[in-house]
């Protein structure tokens, strides 16, 4: 119960259909991060978005901080310390990325503190300072996943959940988020990352978790994973064709 | 023992009436075939005394029903809520009315073209509005309802807005309403005729997969627009003929009595209460809408307060009953099969 | 040309007196999707407090304007908590949320026809008799205050969904209501606001227009095609859009009212309604509707 994130036995769904996640169960400790493997439909969006609390758990509890979160709202849970990155994304294309950089600090009631970490994710990524009067939609791909990632510098969470930050990037651009995403590990927020490239995916994480008709497949150090042949031809595989 | 005897045979005579109750209940035709025969031969009683409140208010259930059932075809099945459908209720009162005080020749004889004349404009409107869906598609027919009460409020060779006095009939006061009581009627059976088939046939399917899904169903090959338009065009029919006949019953046609959106609120609340997309639901709906506002009038005694309960029941339905009497007890399997028709 | 110009400014006055009123319709679909034909009602609510202000106590209807707006406000909220909630939780855009307030429009209606009667009302201050002269043109005070105060109302509305926290809030929830959730906005709390907040400003255009248009209860129906035409022409859910529509479209009508004839100067806000959902469903200007 000393970790950071505790999901016991989660069961998720939508609406009046069927489970999509079933019986899921998994730790993530400070600083740690784990990428979430498994072909497509296996029911990772759902179990990230169950966490969020943007879907509400059909059965099974999540404690945070050994605080239970699977009640609560989602921006209840995420003021609490868990930024979700969404696979669609997460930015206000019809504000201006000053209103959106203000958004990303919306939950910091601090106005100075609020001020400095939005001047913080600026210098980190000097692009969005250029362009704080632009309407966000309208930059480039590649300048808008930094403002996505830049919430992770405005926010500092404990933890951050991105689902498939490569999905329909340019090779370039892939490069760029997988370097966001291990700066973002660096300094110590605990990763729970979701990714079709796993090869990618798992080479920045420590542990590397496959997920297949929602549930937990197994859980092993990432480099295990890469390295067993076997599993290899099985998820990886298959996941790679995607 | 006598007792015992006499027990048994009630007991019998219990399970056969149950039996041929629900016989009866479930049967599609009997019940209905009753109910026509009693409707037909309900003028009668006026032989008995005066009950013309009576008979007002089942001729006032009839013209509703063509309407409701008339505004499900596109509503229900079509799914598209129209807001402004009384303009063809208008538009056939208007045009029998206009034609009787011109040529004296009598709405019952143009009814039907009056019918005809509201099909063809809404095959015109139909093919215009009908492009935007939902939402848009309800408050461009409350625009269309606008556009219409302001052209016939300005135009003066039908009386501007004080429309038009038609003559009335000459019969004797008991008898003077029965004419339309049979007119309505069957423009009722008509229309719910016309619900029936349109629910049972390709045609029908087609427009109700429109209702869910329009660019899967094009790509299923159906000519959305055309039966689109159509639906909109048999919707408008019988309205448009309820219009007529109803022009002639109040012996005269003016703009703020066919153009006000309260008549169309009428048939979208009768159809969703009833259940919209069924076949009975709009009957039903009608049916208990017309008690109920004849309970308040004669309870409460003011006009205004039916404009409240009115609101007050639809907010209710759309709320806690969306599927109306009908589905509900359809989803429940508590439906009579008399009721069940589709 | 004097004529002209007078119809001008008197156009643009009672454009601006429009706004105001669409303003808060606008605010409500712009958040919740919520298109609520009940606005025009809730505007009827507001002049009548204004009216019984005036009435009873001779409180001057621009300075009843808050209360008007406090008072719409809370029945907004509380219609809001009864039967919109359930509804603005999903941010739909769907017909049955139409419907619903159609029919809290009916109840209201039904309950001022009830209590008031559809008798004609207005209150009657000082100015609203009054005009004054710039050069040759003709202005009467009545319209001149009320285009100025709406002004002031839609700049403060403007101001503060532009530059504060809580405004830029509510233009991302209107955006994407899930991204709004996972910065850490409360999305339920921002809807009852919004709500709260497009109620009031319905009262504050009511005060208005009880002392520049005659009004009773069932003439929103007549008000429900004519808002539906200003903030359509603009775009729905745009602030910008409806001051747009409001001050092209009242332009417009005032002058077919001037030199064709006022039997038809409503006919251009139903025309154009009509025409623009029919044409753009999106409005002309507008790119938040969908
Ligand atoms: N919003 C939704 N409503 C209903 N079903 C959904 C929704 N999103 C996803 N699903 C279903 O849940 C299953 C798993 O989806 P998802 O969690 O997105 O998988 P993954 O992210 O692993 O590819 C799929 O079968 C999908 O059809
Ligand atoms: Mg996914």
């Amino acid at each position: 119960m000393n970790s950071l994130l505790n999901i016991n036995n989660l069961t998720a769904g939508y609406g009046y259909g069927p489970d999509i996640v079933r019986d899921f169960s998994l730790t993530l400790n400070k600083s740690e991060v784990k990428c979430i493997i498994g072909p497509n439909g296996a029911g990772k969006s759902t179990l990230l978005k169950s966490i969020a609390g943007i879907l509400k758990p059909r059965s099974g509890e999540i404690f945070f901080d050994g605080e239970k979160i699977s009640e609560k709202e989602a921006y209840q849970i995420m003021r609490l310390g868990i930024c979700f990155l969404p696979q669609e994304r997460a930015i206000f294309p019809n504000l201006t990325v000053a209103e959106n950089l203000r958004m990303c600090a919306y939950s910091i009631k601090d106005k100075k503190v609020a001020e400095a970490r939005i001047k913080e994710a600026i210098e980190m990524f000097p692009v969005l300072g250029q362009r704080l009067k632009q309407i966000a939609g309208t930059m480039s791909g590649g300048q808008q996943q930094q403002l996505v990632y830049a919430r992770a510098f405005t926010i500092k969470p404990k933890i951050i959940m991105i689902d498939e930050p490569s999905l329909g990037l340019a090779p370039s651009l892939v490069e760029q988020t997988f370097n966001h995403i291990t700066q973002i590990a660096s300094s110590g927020i605990a990763v729970i990352l979701v990714e079709q490239n796993a090869i990618r995916g798992l080479e920045t994480a420590g542990y590397g978790v496959v997920m297949d008709l929602g549930k937990l497949v197994f859980e092993k150090p990432a480099k295990e994973v890469l390295q067993d042949q076997s599993l290899r031809e099985l998820y990886l595989g298959k996941a790679l064709e995607k | 023992m006598v007792s015992n005897q006499t027990e048994l045979i009630m007991l019998g005579v219990m399970k056969i009436l149950k039996e041929k109750g629900s016989f009866l209940l479930n049967n599609k035709k009997i019940i209905p075939f009753l109910i026509l025969i009693v409707l037909t031969g309900l003028p009668i009683i006026q032989f008995f005394g005066n009950y013309n409140y009576l008979i007002h208010i089942v001729l006032f259930s009839f013209l509703y029903i063509t309407m409701s059932s008339s505004w499900n075809i596109i509503g229900g099945y079509g799914g598209f809520i129209s807001l402004g459908h009384n303009v063809f209720f208008g538009i056939g009162a208007y045009f029998s009315g206009f034609i009787f005080v011109r040529y004296g020749i009598s709405p019952f004889i143009t009814a039907l073209i009056a019918g005809l004349v509201a099909a063809l404009f809404g095959f015109v409107v139909g093919f215009i509005t009908l492009r935007v869906k939902g939402p848009s598609y309800i408050i461009s027919s409350i625009a269309l309802l606008m556009i219409f009460r302001i052209l016939f409020d300005r135009w003066e060779l039908i009386g501007g807005t004080h429309g038009m006095t038609l003559p009335h009939n000459t019969f004797p006061v008991e008898w003077s309403k029965i004419p339309h009581y049979y007119a309505l009627l069957l423009l009722m059976v008509l229309s719910i005729y016309l619900s029936w088939y349109i629910r049972h046939s390709k045609f029908g399917l087609a427009l109700r997969s429109i209702s869910h899904d329009e660019i899967k169903s094009a790509v299923t090959g159906i000519n959305v627009k055309i039966i689109k338009v159509t639906a909109y065009a048999l919707s408008a029919y019988f309205i448009g003929a309820a219009g007529a006949i109803w022009g002639d019953y109040l012996t005269y046609v003016r703009p703020n009595i066919f153009f006000i959106i309260l008549i169309a609120a009428n048939m979208v609340l009768m159809c969703i209460l009833g259940g919209k997309g069924t076949v009975t639901g709009p009957i039903i709906g009608t049916i208990v809408m017309i008690f109920f506002n004849e309970f308040i009038l004669a309870y409460f005694g003011a006009t205004e307060l039916n404009i409240f309960f009115t609101g007050f029941l639809m907010i209710i339905t759309l709320m806690y009953f969306p599927e109306g009497i009908v589905g509900s007890l359809k989803k429940r399997k508590l439906l009579p099969g008399f009721l069940d028709w589709g | 040309m004097i004529e002209f110009l007078q119809v001008l400014i008197l156009g643009i006055c009672l454009g601006f007196v429009y706004a105001l009123m669409v303003s808060g319709l606008t605010l409500i679909f712009g958040v919740m999707r919520i298109v609520n034909l009940a606005h025009p009602i809730l505007i009827i609510c507001g002049a009548f407090v204004s009216y019984w202000l005036f009435i009873l106590i001779g409180l001057d209807p621009i300075l009843s304007i808050p209360i008007a707006g406090l008072v719409v406000a809370a029945l907004g909220v509380v219609i809001y908590k009864l039967i919109f909630e359930r509804n603005a939780a999903q941010q739909t855009y769907s017909e049955m949320t139409v419907l619903l307030t159609f029919g809290t429009a009916m109840v209201i209606d039904g309950i001022l026809s009830f209590v008031f009667h559809n008798t004609q009302r207005t209150t009657s201050p000082s100015y609203a008799t009054d005009a004054i002269f710039i050069g040759d043109i003709f202005i009467p005070l009545a319209q001149l205050y009320s285009g100025l105060v709406s002004s002031v109302i839609i700049v403060g509305l403007a101001v503060f969904l532009k530059y504060s926290d809580f405004g830029i809030a509510i233009r991302a929830t209107s955006q994407n209501r899930t991204s709004a959730e996972l910065v850490g906005v409360n999305v339920k709390f921002v809807c009852l606001i919004s709500f709260g907040i497009g109620c009031a400003l319905a009262g504050a255009a009511g005060a208005l227009v009880s002392f520049i248009f005659s009004f009773f209860p069932s003439r929103h129906w007549e008000w429900i095609a004519i808002m539906m035409s200003l903030v359509v022409l603009g775009g729905m859910g745009s602030l910008k859009g409806a001051v747009i529509g409001a001050i092209v479209l009242s332009v417009v009508s005032s002058m077919v009212g001037a030199f064709i004839s006022p039997a038809w100067s409503t006919m251009v806000f139903f025309l154009s309604l009509f025409l623009i959902l029919i044409i753009r469903p999106k409005g002309l200007f507008g790119i938040q509707s969908d």
